[in-house]
């Protein structure tokens, strides 16, 4: 008996964080990403511009300490640069070793998308969608949630870690 | 005659390389009036002297993970900048807070102690790397049948922990070939009238913010002759032979694949090696230098910075952004008038300086930095160095010199032309610290 209770918590214990997402606003879509990647949320900083990298690294921030670079996610997606406001948030993910700060327009909330809800992105012959890993549905919205891996690993980085 | 030498020098060294021990044995203390504290540095340098001798020292020490260290490093720089960002907030201006000024005094006074002992804490001695050389030195000489003697001097030198790991590797590499191609056979030394036995001398001395480490044999010395055919061979000669120093033509053997020798023996030969020895050398921002004499010997000397964690440096200011320079790479610095610049038909600019004509870098051309200054008489100009070869670096104004510490640029961004890595400045902004190296050889390239 006990030990079955112990599994059962073992269980939870390791599933804690799955299938939640992180929701946040750019431009007119909700996108979301996994929990267990983002360390925190600040409000957006002063950012130390570093040269000769393409516009969508905003630079570097000091975040207690720690200099991480910052990634506009709308400049990203290739949307129209919009100015910083308190709403502008910075989430701070960990994907693999590299901390990154994406800005992004606000910050939504923390919600649990069940497996069943979650349907992968529509062929499209266009490479539009790349970095969408699959398409939530929260009730009647749906979230895009993120391929962080991609978001971060491109070609375009690989360019830029040859120059 | 050699051991008169031999102990003044150890004498020399002994106080300067534990210094940072017993400086701060003896200013903990002042502050804290504690008596354990005062007991604790009082018998700290009393210990210090003993620590010498093996087997009458007691030491006990832990080892800690040097990400841990990092970590504290990480931790006490905010420390020192949240200080500044209490004690210089804004909203306590102009208000009478006497006793708050004094207490926010020993506040400072305790972190930047911290500080130094944080720095200190990394500060590892070259002894244990240079005890593994007395092993490969033993191994050799009996695999070789050539009597060698070890000599060791300045061993308690301190250097950083990262730097001690880069350098144990070129030591070998170049102790192995002093013994092997350096030193003559016992036979060849009794003709020359030398000692049977040969020599290598492993020696470690501060020179300010650097290291020098020479690794001397009184080997045969470097064979110009030989190297320069053996680089005429490799169509490396681009000069003509007489304009080349002795430096130059001993520089060619560090190249990689260059070997004079003709056989390849268990330990060298290969002409694989010197160059790895330069690249791992430069990779911590160090300078192999080499000076032979026929029949006298051979010196290679290996400059290296004491520490990476931490530099001088001239921050300036380009725009809104910061940037910092290495002290030990700035000459001077300097205004100039508008007629002073010349401009060549490529646009490039340049100015004379007793003499001398040096090329112009305007940082925020190049780093493609919005700002208003950009008339060159508005601005100053920071002369920088770097093995003889000069540049000027145009910038908006001198903010100050202070200490700061290096970290490197986070990995996703990987490598920026021109830019060594980052700090942290006082107020808690970034700036960024410039490759005065990699900016001089981009000019001059």
């Amino acid at each position: 008996m006990a030990e079955i209770i112990e599994r059962n918590y073992e269980m939870e214990e390791e599933d804690t964080q799955k299938g939640k997402y992180l929701t946040f606003v750019v431009g007119n879509e909700v996108y979301g990403i996994e929990i267990r990647y983002v360390t925190e949320i600040i409000g957006i900083q002063a950012i130390t511009e570093v040269p000769e990298l393409p516009v969508y690294i905003k630079g570097i921030i000091n975040l207690r300490g720690k200099i991480i670079p910052v990634m506009d996610v709308r400049l990203r997606f290739n949307k129209e640069p919009k100015e910083y406001n308190d709403r502008t948030c910075v989430i701070v993910v960990d994907i693999g070793d590299i901390s990154i700060g994406l800005i992004v327009d606000s910050v939504s909330e923390v919600i649990t998308i069940p497996d069943e809800d979650i349907v992968p992105p529509p062929q499209v012959n266009k490479v539009q969608n790349r970095y969408i890993k699959a398409i939530g549905k929260v009730g009647n919205d749906v979230s895009l949630l993120l391929d962080c891996e991609k978001l971060l690993n491109d070609d375009e980085v690989a360019a830029l870690s040859e120059l | 005659m050699k051991e008169v030498i031999l102990t003044p020098l150890a004498e020399e060294a002994k106080p300067t390389a534990p210094k940072p021990i017993i400086d701060l044995g003896e200013e903990i203390p002042q502050p804290n009036t504690e008596k354990a504290v005062k007991e604790a540095g009082k018998s700290e340098p009393k210990a210090k002297p003993s620590g010498g001798e093996p087997g009458v020292k007691q030491q006990s020490l832990i080892s800690v993970n040097v990400n841990k260290l990092d970590l504290l490093l990480d931790l006490v720089g905010e420390l020192v900048i949240s200080e500044a960002m209490v004690t210089r907030h804004p909203e306590l201006e102009g208000l009478p807070l006497d006793n708050f000024h004094k207490a926010a005094r020993q506040l400072r006074k305790i972190t930047n102690e911290l500080q130094d002992l944080v720095m200190s804490i990394r500060m590892v001695p070259l002894a244990a790397t240079f005890q593994k050389m007395h092993r490969i030195v033993r191994d050799m000489s009996r695999k070789l049948g050539k009597e060698v003697h070890l000599k060791v001097v300045g061993e308690e030198t301190e250097v950083d922990k990262n730097i001690i790991e880069h350098i144990s590797d070129p030591l070998m590499h170049l102790i192995r070939n002093a013994m092997d191609h350096g030193i003559e056979t016992a036979e060849e030394r009794r003709r020359k009238n030398k000692p049977a036995y040969g020599t290598v001398t492993l020696e470690a001395k501060s020179a300010g913010s650097d290291v020098l480490i020479e690794v001397r044999d009184d080997g045969r010395g470097l064979n110009r002759e030989r190297i320069l055919e053996k680089a005429k061979q490799n169509g490396l000669l681009t000069k003509d032979e007489a304009e080349l120093s002795d430096r130059d033509v001993f520089g060619f053997i560090l190249l990689p694949g260059f070997s004079t020798k003709e056989e390849v023996t268990e330990f060298s030969g290969r002409g694989v090696g010197m160059d790895v020895v330069v690249k791992e050398i430069h990779e911590i921002g160090g300078t192999v230098l080499i000076d032979s004499t026929p029949d006298v010997g051979t010196v290679f000397t290996l400059k290296i910075p004491l520490t990476l964690a931490i530099i001088d440096g001239i921050t300036v200011r380009v725009g809104k952004a910061k940037y910092s320079v290495p002290t030990t790479s700035i000459r001077e610095s300097f205004q100039i008038k508008a007629e002073d610049l010349i401009t060549d038909p490529d646009g490039n600019e340049m100015i004379m300086i007793r003499g001398q004509c040096y090329p112009v870098l305007r940082l925020h051309q190049l780093f493609n930095v919005q700002t208003h200054v950009t008339r060159i008489d508005e601005g100053v100009i920071v002369m920088v160095e770097n093995n003889e070869k000069g540049l000027c670096l145009f910038v908006d104004e001198l903010l100050g010199e202070q200490q700061v510490v290096v970290k490197a640029l986070p990995k996703y961004i990987k490598k920026v032309r021109g830019i060594a890595g980052c700090t942290l400045l006082g107020d808690g902004s970034i700036s960024l610290i410039l490759d005065v190296p990699g900016l001089i050889q981009m000019m001059t390239a």
